[in-house]
């Protein structure tokens, strides 16, 4: 064979990226496409209350018989999943839970990570005596019991504004549990910083923060992905547990945790769906997250076992295609919703900027 | 001929723990500092409590109480306090104190904390080390077992288990325990440790809380002993000895496991101070009367002293579990100890 001959031959082998053999590893794994979707879809779920609340005005704790149904209903026709002591629309209030505890967590994770990279990355790129304060630091933040400590600061602010408890509950759980993320993105750094083309990067005199920025950490991202996946998990479960507490944002907002906390033995038995809708919301939607993670994990590891490749059909392009669209639209939603968020409560913000600056002042005065 | 055999063997001793001991003190005075800094934290966020910590011990607005009455009271509690006094004079007084055995005055419970905590962590200790005990027996023997035959039905079975496990919170896996097992079928009493009248046997009152530290620490052993397990069989020696014609059992058990249970045992080491202090969640659902349970109590009356015991006590375990952790390390890879890499 000709050495053209060859050339043809591999022509129409796709030669494909590190990044899309990840893809293609990810999509094989059966249970992490499972998870995947039990995100999309609960995601999804809670948005679309979370928009109908938002634009209808549909009061969550204010008593409007309008919306009201009777005391404990059991899950009929017109409420999914029951009614509350109220009457309050238990469906409404479970998918609004859900909210706040995405919300806590994709704050926390963004914060974890933002941390967790900065003091890594910095620390294996500089190493000596930088690197030992930093760890240090780590050290000490990782030694801090976590639940006692949350339980701490979340009582520090026991007496601030419902609005301002979101931001409370997200500082607690970004400031505690940046430490693996920090050590996994040194450790990382510091083997790839004896590689040949960081030392190519040194001699062609790249600046130290394009060293970093755009050498060192772009090789760190996929591990910072999983890492955060599973952080992302944790985070609202850690949520859950600290509503569960009753530490997190209180009556009337709902939060899956301090749903559940109101199940007493007695009425466990009667009125089963003021449990069990949370609960089992609750943990399907870390159940998913932590299988996206898996398998992110699998797809991100070289050594693991690749997947079967897929056959080519019709479907599975069809299915490909509604996938990316939803992703897509769960994107752009995501960052639109954030940013109305924001927007929506840049008034309760303020105030609470304004209420703690003069709460200081009066201090400062008395 | 002997004994210079005997001498050369004592120094190769020395020799090697030399390193080893050097790192031990090293890594205990790094200790020093962090505990510091730690109790400075603690302290600083217990000072800044809501709330007057004087009228926790009368009432000002008590209208039996004269003005002088009153003057006088805060003078009394404000000196025997020591609320006037610097932050630092205040911190350095705790740890004298703290040194001598005195750990403050608890509100919630009218006692010195230092009556009766002792109890409180033994109640926490006896759940833990059962849970603890059972979970690392069956995960030794799972994980093992599901290294080995990798992609199994066996497997496949534990690792779904284990995702399940990792993302069932431990409180509503209390709550599906107590509804299963106390509410519907009514074979376990549904909190306490005890039977006021001595009807139950105890035994009753350990089973759920033990299942759920079991089944919640068992998720992560299990890939913990898994992944180790996998790590040593991909080894050349495994290799090797399987080219030697051993039995697969001699392999797996004789040379594989042994190496496996390095990693285990340093985790052992991480688990054991924690023993001592309890889940706050898990003693809070089923009333156990442990550390857990107190740390709540500390919250709820607003009880500063036993609060910042509490703090203290569970960072010194989370410290002390590091410290066995990196000991276990040290013990079982020199490149740690002689210093390279850490």
């Amino acid at each position: 064979m000709s050495k053209t001959e060859l050339l043809e031959s591999k022509a129409h082998e796709k030669i494909l990226s590190p990044t899309q053999l990840m893809i293609n590893k990810f999509k094989s794994n059966k249970l992490a496409m499972a998870g995947l979707i039990t995100f999309i879809i609960i995601v999804l779920l809670i948005i679309g209350t979370q928009l109908y609340i938002k634009f209808t005005g549909y009061p969550l704790g204010i008593k409007d018989p309008s919306v009201l149904g009777g005391k404990y209903e059991s899950p009929n026709a017109e409420f999914w999943f029951g009614t509350d002591k109220q009457g309050r629309n238990y469906f409404i209030r479970v998918l609004a839970g859900g909210w706040l505890s995405l919300l806590v967590a994709i704050l926390a994770t963004v914060l974890q990570i933002t941390i967790g990279m900065f003091v890594g990355a910095v620390a294996g790129f500089f190493g000596g005596r930088i690197d030992n304060i930093l760890m240090r630091i780590t050290e000490i933040v990782s030694s801090f019991p976590f639940i006692a400590i949350a339980m701490t600061i979340s009582f520090l602010f026991i007496d601030m504004p419902e609005e301002s408890r979101l931001f409370i509950m997200v500082f607690i759980l970004g400031i505690l549990r940046w430490t693996g993320l920090a050590r996994m993105v040194r450790g990382q750094i510091l083997s790839l910083r004896e590689q040949e083309f960081i030392v190519a990067a040194k001699a062609l005199g790249i600046s130290t923060r394009h060293q970093i920025t755009r050498h060192l950490l772009p090789n760190v991202v996929a591990y910072v992905i999983v890492s955060a996946t599973i952080g992302f998990a944790t985070a609202i479960l850690a949520e859950a547990t600290l509503a569960f507490l009753g530490l997190s944002v209180a009556e009337p907002v709902p939060t899956w945790g301090s749903l559940i906390q109101r199940v007493k033995s007695t009425s466990m038995g009667p009125r089963w769906w003021l449990w069990v809708f949370p609960g089992g919301l609750l943990v399907m939607f870390i159940m998913s997250v932590n299988l996206i993670g898996e398998g992110l994990r699998d797809a991100v590891d070289p050594k693991a076992v690749a997947g079967v490749k897929n056959k080519v059909n019709g479907w599975a392009i069809l299915a490909k295609f509604i996938v990316s669209i939803l992703l897509f639209f769960v994107f752009s939603v995501f960052v639109s919703i954030l940013l109305l968020f924001v927007v929506w409560n840049v008034e309760s913000i303020y105030f609470f900027f304004k209420k703690y600056v003069s709460k200081n002042e009066v201090n400062a005065n008395g | 001929m002997e004994e210079t055999k005997f001498t050369n063997r004592i120094m190769r001793i020395i020799d090697t723990s030399i390193p080893f001991l050097k790192y031990l003190v090293k890594r205990l005075l790094l200790m020093i500092p962090v505990i510091i800094i730690i109790s400075l934290l603690i302290f600083f966020m217990i000072q800044n409590m809501p709330g007057n910590e004087l009228n926790m011990f009368f009432n000002p607005e008590d209208p039996s109480l004269t003005e002088l009455q009153k003057q006088m009271l805060t003078e009394y509690w404000t000196e025997k306090l020591g609320l006037n006094d610097p932050f630092f004079v205040k911190w350095g007084k705790w740890w004298l104190n703290m040194f001598q055995g005195d750990f403050g005055i608890s509100i919630t419970k009218q006692k010195p904390v230092a009556d009766f905590v002792g109890e409180a962590i033994m109640n926490s200790f006896r759940l833990n080390i059962s849970g603890f005990i059972l979970a690392f027996l069956i995960s030794i023997v799972v994980g093992v077992k599901s290294a080995v035959k990798r992609f199994s039905k066996f497997d496949n079975f534990w690792t779904v288990f284990s995702i399940i496990g990792i993302s069932l919170p431990g409180f509503f896996m209390s709550i599906l325990l107590v509804f299963a097992f106390s509410v519907n079928l009514g074979w376990t009493p549904i909190s306490g440790m005890q039977d006021p009248m001595n009807e139950t046997p105890a035994i009753l009152y350990y089973i759920l809380p033990v299942t759920v530290i079991t089944l919640s620490s068992l998720a992560s052993l299990i890939r913990y002993v898994r992944n180790a397990m996998l790590e040593v069989l991909k080894q050349d020696y495994i290799r090797t000895a399987r080219s030697k014609g051993l039995k697969e059992k001699v392999v797996i058990y004789r040379h594989a496991f042994r190496n496996a249970l390095i990693p285990v045992i340093t985790l052992v080491g991480f688990y054991i101070p924690l023993l001592f202090g309890g889940s706050i969640v898990l003693e809070r659902i089923f009333v156990w009367p442990g550390i857990g349970l107190l740390m709540n109590a500390a919250y709820t009356g607003r009880d500063r002293a036993l609060m910042i015991t509490m703090l203290i006590f569970y960072s010194f375990l989370t410290l002390l579990g590091n410290l066995f952790m990196d000991i276990g390390y040290a013990l079982a890879d020199p490149r740690v100890r002689e210093g390279g890499e850490r």
